[in-house]
């Protein structure tokens, strides 16, 4: 990540060494660049927008607390979302189980195109909800937050090999999941009330 | 529910699409071998719900601000600031508090080194400097009073009635007789000689009365046996040139 020289800090090395002096300007440029990427993949891994919440300020205050562990050798991005993995992971094990429902679409309609379209994302948020934590937390980094596999593999700290093939599992679980759902059979009559798919998707 | 997996060559061509998240109809050959599968008819279907359902995958705005974020991180850090002072604070008090203690329970004088205790002489002089340290900065009367191989009564001493030598027997005990011979004995260098009946040719030296010596140095509370050691022979010396 490079920071525009009018922001005053060239490099994220720079940043963060303004942030470790105090700077209150540099600690506010680093929370705005990160919390939406961190409160989107807490909300994914949560499925609650209150946990998520919650959990995005935790992080955050384990991120300033650790900034002086980072290794300035490597990126700064995995080192956060492998913090906000962590946080998730121990709110998930303190959370009662009759709270595990996800809440997330319940306010996330506004970016759905149509009622089917919403329908297929309430399907897909339950079809992450009942994966597996190691599945789910792949799934969202490389399909929700585009990290390559070599940054995945930072992140949870495993080997390349084991996120493929986690990613593998958790894409036939969902779409096992799917197909139970019925959408292999909708999804010819969805897609004709949905906007044209490109061939390119942005993602 | 179990589902049946789709054909070997369908599944490695959904994952790459998956991988890309890519969205192409299928090539010709895979097109026609889902004409005639109806499992990988099936997955494909999955997949395009699938691809379909990660590109309308909207995250809500985060509620919380930025700035309140930054206010809390900005509120721990003084917090975690002023409990590091304040254990550094403790910890120095706790220290400071540790040394008065010790030195206000530390014995007087120190044990004896290995290197003196291999020395006999040394060893004596310092367990004897020991005891007679423990009897502290007491007059005369309490210092002979207290030694319990004393032979002179209080009330003697306090008349002023005997000799350094005198007291020199007093205060040591029998088994350091030795001892005291010998500190009389650099005692009498330098002084005068004087006739009287103990002495060798007639002649032995004449002593000081024991509170000339005594009493000028008494108020620098030194203790009695450092007094008879370290301080009469100087003094003597003085008296005698």
């Amino acid at each position: 990540m490079e920071m525009s020289a009018s922001e005053g800090w060239r490099s994220e090395q720079e940043l963060v060494k303004a942030c470790l002096a105090g700077d209150v300007r540099a600690t506010h440029r680093l929370v705005a660049i990160f919390h939406r990427e961190v409160y989107a993949l807490c909300l994914r891994l949560l499925g609650h927008t209150h946990d998520a919440e919650d959990v995005t300020q935790e992080v955050f205050l384990r991120i300033f607390r650790s900034l002086r562990c980072w290794d300035k050798k490597r990126p700064l991005r995995p080192w956060i979302l492998a913090i906000a993995v962590n946080r998730c992971r121990t709110w998930l094990r303190k959370r009662p189980r009759n709270n595990a429902l996800p809440d997330e679409l319940s306010t996330g309609q506004s970016g759905a195109a149509t009622d089917t379209a919403w329908e297929l994302q309430e399907t897909l948020s339950q079809a992450l909800a009942s994966l597996r934590e190691e599945y789910r937390t792949v799934f969202v980094l490389y399909h929700d937050r585009h990290l390559a596999y070599e940054e995945i593999a930072e992140v949870v700290g495993r080997p390349v090999g084991t996120v493929k093939t986690w990613l593998h599992r958790a894409r036939l679980e969902i779409l096992a999941y799917l197909r139970r759902r019925g959408w292999d059979h909708e999804i010819r009559a969805a897609l004709s009330g949905l906007p044209e798919m490109d061939a390119n998707p942005t993602g | 529910m179990k589902f049946a997996q789709p054909c070997r060559v369908c599944l490695k061509w959904m994952q790459t699409l998956l991988d890309n998240e890519c969205w192409k109809e299928p090539p010709n050959r895979i097109a026609r071998h889902l004409e005639n599968c109806q499992r990988c008819r099936n997955q494909w279907a999955a997949v395009q719900a699938l691809l379909l359902g990660l590109r309308y995958w909207p995250v809500p705005e985060p509620v919380t601000p930025v700035a309140r974020i930054v206010e809390r991180v900005l509120c721990d850090r003084r917090e975690r600031q002023s409990a590091w002072q304040r254990s550094i604070l403790a910890a120095s008090l706790l220290m400071a508090a540790s040394v008065w203690f010790f030195l206000m329970t530390c014995p007087e004088p120190g044990p004896i080194s290995d290197r003196f205790a291999s020395n006999p002489a040394q060893e004596l002089e310092m367990r004897t400097d020991q005891q007679m340290a423990s009897l502290g900065p007491l007059s005369i009367t309490e210092s002979v009073a207290q030694t319990s191989h004393s032979v002179a009564s209080a009330n003697e001493i306090a008349a002023g009635q005997y000799s350094v030598r005198e007291f020199a027997y007093w205060f040591f005990p029998e088994e350091y007789r030795e001892t005291a011979e010998a500190v009389l004995g650099k005692l009498a260098s330098g002084l005068a000689m004087s006739e009287g009946e103990d002495g060798e040719n007639g002649l032995f030296p004449t002593f000081p009365r024991l509170e000339e010596v005594w009493e000028p140095v008494w108020d620098a509370g030194v203790s009695s046996w450092r007094l008879f050691r370290n301080v009469i022979p100087p003094l003597l010396d003085q008296l005698s040139s």
